[in-house]
């Protein structure tokens, strides 16, 4: 990774982050944003390496959090999921891999995400999620998926 | 040595990925600890700033929002509203009503309309009261504002009206300021007034007099305002006035209506069998 290439894809983390505090998470489904940070780090996670991926599922949940006041929270879920299942995101770099497969596999590691998200928000109780809690995990995860599978090939041509 | 270095690199991940974690769980303690305030109060203030531009919209669409709600309420409260007046105008009606029935010297029986047949040729409406409730044939019928009719057929609860509009209503009446009888009848000709007929032109009269029940026919008890002269007109009878009488009680807005109880006396009615020539 050279030095433009870094700052371009920093922009790029930035520009999702502003995306989804300023306009994505007002425009809910089903009262569930859907995260384009998350989908930003899964970009990292299919180019580049696991460190990489690490660092940038810390920092961008970090900056995520910072934003919506939930300190920790996106960064340690968006963090073990890239820990966890850093080989099948990157999967999502493979020129071989069909739209619904990568809608798919988008669908599974957000639905993942929010579980741990969600989970960790009421076991900490650092959010109310009792009542909205299906509404969040599945109409959130389908959300991210489908803005994913369009996003998928402009990040896999770039 | 390439799966020590493979090895090696899991380890790395694995160790970075744990202290990223053990971080994240740090700042989740932490959080309202008290020292991250400084940063908390820094993100509020990008936040904030970020969505200073969209608050803009938010608004517009809260507004069309906000809009929509009072328009719909807007129709529900001037469907309340319409539905108030009708009450108010109903509950002034039938005040007047309850004010007429205290005033009156009979023992009136109100009653309300139930069926109008308003046509040119037969005119006739019905009363939700009837035998039962004490009303009998040829009794009259009453608004606060004047004469309406009497009653032509009774059953148990309901009576047949023919009002002064009906082709065969008679009543004997006179102008309340001279005391002078006449006959009134509709108007052959304007429909929507009586005419009044058998003044001697030798009593004066002029438009705005007062015409009301005589009490000489043994129908209808003296002093039931009728309406009020509207017009003289030409006639070729020298030695009458033909008049045009303007009713007081609307028979298209009639909704309510009382009888009165009354009778004429026994003894006048044998009186006027006897005379010769009445059957």
């Amino acid at each position: 990774m050279n030095r433009s290439t870094f700052i371009r894809d920093v922009l790029v983390g930035l520009l999702m982050l502003i995306a989804q505090v300023g306009l994505f998470r007002h425009l809910t489904v089903f009262g569930a944003p859907p995260d384009l940070p998350f989908l930003f780090v899964m970009w990292v996670t299919a180019r580049y390496g696991k460190v990489q991926a690490l660092l940038a599922a810390f920092s961008m949940g970090l900056a995520h959090d910072a934003l919506v006041d939930l300190w920790g929270m996106h960064a340690f879920s968006s963090t073990l999921i890239v820990l966890l299942a850093h080989r099948p995101i990157t999967m999502l770099g493979k020129q071989t891999l069909l739209q619904w497969q990568s809608f798919l596999l988008i669908l599974f590691v957000a639905l993942t995400k929010n579980l741990v998200f969600l989970l960790l928000g009421g076991f900490i109780e650092a959010i109310s999620v009792r009542g909205i809690f299906f509404e969040q995990l599945l109409a959130g995860a389908l959300y991210t998926a489908v803005i994913g599978s369009f996003l998928q090939p402009i990040g896999r041509s770039s | 040595m390439s799966a020590r270095s493979s090895r090696t690199i899991d380890a790395r991940d694995a160790i970075l990925g744990a202290f990223l974690l053990l971080a994240s769980l740090v700042l989740m303690v932490m959080r309202f600890g008290g020292g991250l305030d400084a940063v908390r109060q820094g993100g509020v203030y990008l936040l904030s700033t970020l969505e200073q531009p969209l608050s803009t919209v938010r608004v517009y669409r809260q507004a069309l929002r906000t809009n929509q709600f009072l328009q719909r309420q807007n129709v529900l409260l001037q469907d309340e509203l319409s539905r108030l007046r009708s009450a108010e105008q109903q509950n002034q009606i039938l005040r007047e009503l309850l004010a007429f029935k205290g005033e009156s010297d009979f023992d009136l029986i109100p009653a309300r309309v139930v069926a109008k047949e308003m046509h040119e040729f037969n005119d006739f409406f019905t009363l939700n009261r009837g035998a039962e409730q004490g009303v009998m044939e040829g009794m009259p019928v009453v608004h606060p504002d004047g004469l309406v009719g009497h009653v032509t057929l009774v059953t148990g609860n309901y009576a047949q009206v023919m009002p002064y509009s009906h082709v065969l209503f008679r009543a004997s009446v006179r102008v309340q300021s001279s005391r002078a009888s006449g006959i009134v009848r509709r108007d052959p000709a304007e429909s929507r007034y009586l005419r009044l007929e058998f003044i001697p032109r030798t009593i004066p009269i002029q438009v705005g007099q007062l015409i009301e029940t005589s009490g000489n026919s043994l129908q209808y008890p003296p002093g039931i305002p009728v309406g009020t002269i509207h017009s003289i007109l030409e006639s070729d009878n020298d030695d009458t006035w033909l008049v045009l009488v303007d009713p007081h009680v609307p028979l298209n807005t009639l909704a309510e209506a009382f009888v009165i109880p009354f009778e004429p006396d026994p003894e006048l009615m044998r009186l006027r069998q006897m005379r010769p020539g009445e059957p």
